[in-house]
């Protein structure tokens, strides 16, 4: 008797935004595990699109931004995706699920995400944002608008994965040449996308799914990690052990520390119709070890047939943010004389003004920025209290978020 | 010979409209409106606060007529309820015991009302006058929780109640413009949170658990029910106008014109054909991002109902199960806000519209007057148990004790010995 039930196989859409998108994506269509994918790739830049070997390749807004990139203006880059929007939902709405992932900090990718969310979400979509943030060398300004970034997109997306980017080179000798370092690096990251999009599969025998994966990761600002390895036959019948040793060594996945210290761990084992159920037991158990008791563990096995002989296990590490964030104090503090953030019902998020000394000993006295707290017309009337909080004072305001006034 | 009517008015100052309702009980025993009126505050209103006595007199001057008129009686010369909000407005809970000692250990109504009497003697500040007491619950020997603890065995019975009070002074303002405007004898305060309850709430609900929120122009104003009881209330000095004020200071726009822009939603169609921009006339011509609009409204409303969210949870109202939401007041004509509301509680919501609308009604089973409706539904309620009290023989009030009885919110009449006023 045949399975007369054939779960239908969902349509997974992945969009690479901006730069550091794009080379994802690009690594992603070679990959042989991804042809299940609708892979797409979206700038506005039309020369870094040309050089992706993306299969649908979307350039946004050519009228105004002429095919150039958006110059790390968030304001831009939502000005040229909102232009787009009948474009995207057009896209995206005959997916069942819509991963998105690209390089915060820069205009495209920042500006463009939220949009991309808010569309989504009109059509019901669920979605998963995995997003890097930009490397320490890269300065103080693409921090804050990767930050900036982070809190547009918290409360519009199901998932999002924030990686840092400094734990891509974390392991690599110092004597690596620049550009197969980088290649690693794209690499790792298209890695990590399949590793996520193959968690969020319909149809695993275990299944750790979307619901899981959305409970933990939903309104919560947290620093992820992902691991992922893959072993084939041809690595020998211990393939399961290595795939966890490769597992183990990828450096987006930081440290076998971080499996301990995370708040929660979401594994998931993809392989063929080979896969023994010893190997899986094996596997797991291992897993299980090296994670303990602490973090909250969800777990889910998967076959395909694209997986023959082979053997794919991923791992994503949740730490939630609850701590300072040091290389940012010594620019919140000017800022935080002005206005008191209330942050009574975010995730917790205590800002403590720096007692330490900044990392770079600036001795310069810089204009203080000038906001203008309006009331409009609650100026002339007793404030409205809650707690300290006075609401009248409008909320994006309080919350320091930079509105577009339009012309 | 027209006095002898047995006319209850109900008054609803706010912050968009001052509103007045007269209704008369009918030969169901159910109240039936036969006056209504309504006029603009015009800005005499605001954050809930009477600020501008004049303007305030005018409108309400106008509604009275306008009721009148309808009504064919002078509706500001009888019984008169005036809902009360704003902050100043407090919420505690107080309790009352009674140990039980007859032999047979049933409790019996006495019981209860010394309980209830019990609980009422708590202190209050020297500027706070309780407006309304209900009832929350019941506790038996200090373990068992019940709606009704008659004919329970028990030894010992805690009641708790649930008293609403605010600030004297404040209070004493919307009573003496009513006082102003021609309104003899003395006005009944009531909460408007608790008016809407008993405007919109369906027994259904006030059994398995309901959290009412209503939002008006100026305030906003919550509260939790469960098992007949009030749990918790509150008010929010945060309401519609704020969110017209952050548009008009976000975008530099007049405020009546982000006013309009709500009103009408007309971006909120331009959103789903997909235009970016919405244009406004005028000089210069303004072409504002429709993504900034969506961005500053859901900041707002969300910063709100997270507020009141987190005051249920420290309550611990999350913990009864079954518990939905009904959202009323002007804001709940407003589809973005219902959608907010959804997300943040994660609870089935549903839109309170007047319930059991009966006499010459047209329009008025919007969300706009549950207020309204509520408070002359209560004020029926509450009259009706005057009037028991009164045909009462000397010396049966002197037995069962007349004074300070919290007033059962859902009880059937007969049971009722007494008032409530404090």
């Amino acid at each position: 008797m045949t399975d007369a039930a054939v779960k239908k196989k969902p349509r997974v859409t992945v969009i690479g935004l901006g730069n550091a998108g794009l080379k994802t994506v690009s690594r992603l269509t070679q990959s042989r595990f991804a042809s299940w994918l609708n892979i797409i790739a979206v700038d506005t830049d039309k020369e870094s699109l040309d050089t992706c070997f993306a299969e649908n390749k979307i350039q946004a807004d050519p009228e105004w931004r002429n095919g150039l990139g958006c110059g790390g203006d968030i304001i831009n880059g939502q000005r040229s995706f909102s232009r787009e929007r009948p474009r995207f939902a057009q896209l995206i709405s005959a997916s069942d699920l819509l991963i998105v992932t690209g390089g915060l900090g820069g205009g495209v990718c920042t500006g463009g995400a939220p949009i991309i969310a808010s569309v989504a979400k009109q059509h019901k979509i669920p979605t998963a944002f995995i997003m890097t943030t930009p490397f320490s060398f890269e300065g103080q300004s693409r921090r804050k608008i990767a930050d900036e970034g982070i809190k547009e997109l918290l409360p519009s997306v199901d998932i999002l994965l924030c990686l840092p980017n400094d734990l891509l080179f974390a392991t690599l000798a110092s004597d690596v040449p620049v550009e197969s370092a980088f290649k690693k690096a794209d690499q790792e990251l298209a890695t990590a996308v399949l590793g996520v999009a193959e968690i969020l599969r319909c149809g695993n025998m275990i299944s750790a799914d979307f619901a899981d994966f959305k409970e933990l990761l939903s309104e919560k600002k947290s620093v992820c990690c992902i691991g992922s390895g893959i072993a084939d036959s041809a690595d020998g019948l211990n393939r399961t052990h290595i795939a966890l040793e490769r597992m183990l060594e990828s450096p987006l996945l930081g440290s076998v520390e971080r499996l301990k210290t995370a708040d929660a761990v979401i594994m998931s084992l993809t392989g063929g119709s080979d896969m023994q159920i010893g190997e899986v037991k094996k596997l797991l158990e291992t897993l299980e070890g090296f994670i303990g008791k602490h973090p909250r563990v969800i777990s889910g096995v998967n076959t395909d047939p694209a997986y023959e002989n082979t053997v794919q296990i991923t791992v994503i590490t949740i730490s939630y943010d609850k701590t300072v964030e040091s290389s940012s104090e010594s620019d919140e503090k000017p800022r935080s004389l002005l206005f008191k953030k209330a942050h009574a019902n975010k995730a917790a998020k205590v800002k403590t003004s720096a007692s330490s000394a900044p990392s770079q000993q600036q001795f310069e006295q810089g204009m203080l920025p000038l906001q203008i707290v309006s009331k409009g017309i609650f100026h002339n009337t007793s404030p409205a209290k809650y707690r300290d909080i006075d609401l009248d004072i409008p909320t994006f305001q309080r919350e320091s978020i930079v509105i577009d006034k339009g012309t | 010979m027209f006095l002898n009517r047995n006319i209850i008015t109900a008054v609803d100052i706010g912050t968009s409209k001052i509103c007045v309702m007269a209704g008369v009980p009918d030969k169901h025993g159910n109240i039936s409106i036969i006056g209504h009126g309504e006029a603009p505050s015009e800005g005499s209103v605001v954050k809930g606060e009477i600020i501008s006595f004049g303007t305030a007199m005018e409108a309400l001057a106008k509604a009275f007529d306008e009721a009148s008129n309808a009504a064919d009686e002078e509706v500001h010369r009888h019984r008169m309820y005036v809902g009360v909000s704003a902050s100043g407005i407090v919420s505690s809970q107080h309790t009352g015991t009674i140990v039980n000692q007859d032999d047979d250990r049933k409790i019996k109504q006495e019981h209860v009302q010394d309980a209830l009497r019990n609980a009422q003697g708590y202190a209050t500040a020297s500027d706070e006058l309780a407006i309304n007491s209900c009832d929350s619950y019941f506790v038996v020997d200090s373990v068992r929780r019940v709606k009704n603890p008659v004919d329970q065995i028990g030894s010992r019975l805690d009641a708790y109640i649930h008293v609403i009070s605010g600030n004297r002074n404040r209070i004493q303002n919307f009573k003496s413009l009513l006082h102003e405007v021609g309104v003899e004898g003395e006005p009944i305060p009531v909460f408007t949170g608790l008016a809407s309850a008993f405007g919109i709430l369906t027994d259904e609900e006030k059994d398995n658990g309901v959290m009412l929120i209503e939002m008006g122009a100026g305030v906003t104003e919550y509260m939790a029910v469960f098992d007949s009881g009030i749990l918790h209330s509150g008010v929010i000095p945060v309401g519609f106008e704020h969110v017209a004020n952050d548009l008009a200071v976000g975008l530099d726009l007049n405020i009546s014109v982000c006013r309009k822009i709500l009103l009408d939603r007309k971006y909120q169609s331009l959103a789903k054909e997909g235009k970016a921009f919405l244009e406004l006339g005028g000089t210069p011509v303004r072409k504002v991002p429709v993504i900034s609009i969506e961005k500053i409204v859901d900041l707002r409303f969300r910063e709100i109902f997270n507020i009141i969210k987190g005051e249920f949870e420290v309550k611990g109202f999350f913990r009864n199960t079954g518990a939905s939401l009904v959202f009323s007041g002007g804001a709940a004509l407003f589809p973005p806000a219902v959608d907010i509301l959804k997300e943040v509680f994660n609870v089935p919501v549903r839109v309170g519209v007047p319930l059991d609308l009966r006499g010459s009604v047209s329009e008025i089973d919007s969300p706009r007057y549950s207020t309204a409706w509520g408070l002359l539904k209560y004020g029926y309620l509450d009259w009706q148990v005057a009037e028991a009290s009164e045909r009462k023989g000397i010396l049966e009030r002197f037995i069962s004790g007349l004074d300070g009885m919290s007033k059962p919110l859902f009880k059937n009449i007969t049971s009722l010995k007494s008032s409530i006023k404090i």
